[in-house]
């Protein structure tokens, strides 16, 4: 089966003063329908800027360049702006982090909603309406015509969210890229959300890119996952897999750094990896993680090659996982 | 019925609460029906002379008559159906001019804005040109040359007074460009026209509205300005500012003849600034629910 999405060496670069920094540094990725990827890093690591990167609206000054960028049998490579503002909101949407701010406040959730199916679909506003106030019950929002002719100001921000939701899925794309979606929720909401997303995918085959840096969200709804360090993605595989035994030294000290209640005594400082991101500008030479990597040595000095393990698990080290362990 | 809910029955709506809202809407709403139905009401023609009835006081002064109640002017034209139809000249010269600077300054402010770069810099060198032009010369300058006429005068001011919608535009664009219902447009595939007009434009109205109602009395002023230079709305209409000039000569003698159209200039351009501020205090993104 083809997948949904598939991305080969996506890279992003954005020219600034002191030179080019290249933010998304070859990054391969291949989701199929039905199915939730994590892109799991810190802050800085480059996860937005391929989230957009794939859509096209990435902002002006940056550049970006993919030896591969497939949605099903559609190259974006090839498409004009034009072509490209058809393919967004049709067969593939993209929902926020903040639903606080992203609802236009000067239309009512009916006229947005509306809007985008108008857009792509040649229907009447009868009928937009219609097909709106059925997707608002879809995603959970009862009385869902009192909804449509209110303001985004007067719902709250699991409503927001659910309403942006709705909208993503209004022409019912292929593929979802949510941009931490639930990082500006609280738990209660951020569970229930989750939960929807879940429902959705399985009831319309949607495929979920799902960028966040919150480890057990990635645990709780994805099936594959990869890591991305410092714009390259250093492991990739079934989050089962590498959750359960991180082949990365970076992975690894992620998931010790992960507070286990009963594990980690009340009061210990939680756990970190020492050191910081190396700057994005211009390129790196070897690994990019060696500066923090307990196992560093003289090959790291080289960029490591994508080692494979298993079928479909990838890390980028020098060295095999038993050894890394070993010699942390 | 509890303590509270007695007294949130007779709160107002937060609009009448405002006190500069109700007291410059009530001063810019007396201006504009008077204006509409005024000239129909005054029993005089503003052009009318009548050189046996020169300068007759108003009817509370001595010597006044209730035949015209604000007296006549050196011609004997009847004053308060000047004062009436001028209110006409400064509304029509106001909004006029706000309409064709509004179009200008936030055209240039939102592309500035929105498209930043070499955009936005050439834009920022327009506004910058632009302050550098010392506004009563240039409109002096121009009106003298083309000889003046409402269109000259509504053009001339409508082109000098584009900055401050370009500056507010140019900042709150900038400002909204980067909000994520913005982006989320864009992921839904809306292009970029559409995102200016139905994402952009909506949310930077209000500051515009506030500054509209600035430039707005600062046209009016200008207006009358030129009037009192003999550079403004040509006579015999009767603007403000010409009943100003026209009555210098009588100022020292009979001086309502320039206190009556100097007050209601005032009091106009006071009303429309506190209505103004009034409105910036209602739409101020911090008291929106």
């Amino acid at each position: 089966m083809t997948p949904v999405l598939t991305v080969e060496a996506l890279r992003v670069e954005i020219p600034v003063k002191t030179g080019l920094l290249r933010a998304v540094r070859g990054i391969d990725l291949a989701i199929r329908a039905g199915e939730t990827h994590g892109l799991v890093g810190e802050s800085g690591s480059g996860k937005s800027l391929s989230a957009l990167g794939i859509m096209g609206l990435l902002p002006a000054r940056a550049r970006r360049s993919a030896a591969q960028l497939r949605l099903g049998a559609v190259d974006l490579l090839a498409l004009d702006e034009r072509a490209m503002e058809d393919v967004r909101g049709d067969r593939v949407a993209m929902i926020f982090q903040e639903p606080m701010t992203s609802l236009n406040p000067a239309f009512t959730v009916g006229a947005q909603l509306t809007e985008t199916l108008r857009r792509h679909r040649k229907v009447s506003r009868g009928e937009a309406l219609e097909r709106a106030a059925e997707m608002l019950t879809r995603v959970g929002i009862s009385s869902p015509r009192t909804r449509l002719a209110q303001y985004p100001h007067q719902l709250s921000g699991g409503l927001r969210q659910r309403v942006m939701i709705a909208m993503a899925l209004l022409c019912e794309p292929k593929l979802l890229i949510a941009d931490e979606p639930t990082t500006a929720l609280d738990v209660t909401v951020q569970a229930q959300i989750l939960r929807l997303l879940a429902e959705l995918q399985r009831a319309m085959g949607l495929a979920i890119l799902l960028i966040t840096h919150d480890l057990s969200v990635v645990a709780r709804v994805a099936q594959r996952v990869s890591v991305m360090y410092a714009g390259e993605v250093v492991e990739t595989g079934a989050v089962a897999d590498v959750f359960a035994r991180p082949a990365h030294p970076y992975t690894r000290g992620l998931m010790a750094a992960v507070p286990v209640p009963g594990k980690v005594r009340r009061g210990a400082p939680l756990g970190t990896i020492a050191g910081v991101v190396p700057s994005l500008v211009g390129e790196i030479d070897g690994c990019a993680f060696r500066a923090r990597c307990p196992s560093a040595h003289d090959a790291c000095l080289r960029l490591p090659p994508m080692r494979s393990v298993g079928d479909d698990r990838r890390y980028r080290c020098h060295l095999p996982p038993e050894v890394a362990e070993a010699r942390a | 019925m509890t303590d509270h809910a007695l007294r949130s029955a007779f709160v107002l709506p937060r609009r009448l609460r405002n006190g500069g809202f109700v007291v410059g809407a009530a001063i810019v709403g007396c201006v504009i029906i008077a204006a509409l139905v005024g000239p129909t009401l005054v029993p005089h023609d503003p052009f009318a002379q009548d050189l046996l009835n020169r300068l007759v006081p108003p009817m509370w002064m001595e010597g006044g008559s209730a035949a015209h109640v604000l007296g006549t002017d050196q011609v004997g034209r009847d004053y308060l159906a000047r004062l009436v139809y001028g209110a006409r000249i400064s509304l029509l010269i106001g909004l006029s001019t706000v309409i064709v600077s509004g179009l200008i300054g936030t055209t240039l402010g939102v592309a500035g804005g929105f498209f930043g770069g070499r955009v936005d810099d050439v834009v920022t060198f327009i506004i910058t040109c632009r302050l550098a032009v010392p506004l009563i010369l240039v409109a002096l300058a121009v009106v003298s040359i083309v000889g003046s006429s409402f269109f000259v005068v509504v053009m001339t001011l409508g082109l000098l007074l584009w900055e401050r919608f370009a500056v507010v535009a140019r900042a709150t664009t900038a400002q909204v460009r980067n909000l994520d219902y913005v982006t989320a447009a864009r992921a839904a595939g809306c292009s970029r026209g559409y995102i200016l007009l139905r994402e952009v434009l909506p949310n930077i109205l209000n500051p515009l509205i506030v500054v509209a109602t600035l430039e707005m009395a600062l046209a009016i002023l200008l207006e009358a300005a030129l009037s009192f230079l003999g550079l403004g709305v040509p006579p015999p209409l009767p603007s403000w500012g010409l009943m100003i000039a026209e009555a210098r000569d009588y100022m020292f003698f009979q001086a309502w003849v320039i206190v009556i159209p100097g007050l209601a200039l005032l009091v106009f351009v006071l009303g429309i600034n506190v209505l103004g501020d009034g409105l910036r205090d209602l739409l101020a993104p911090e008291s929106r629910a």
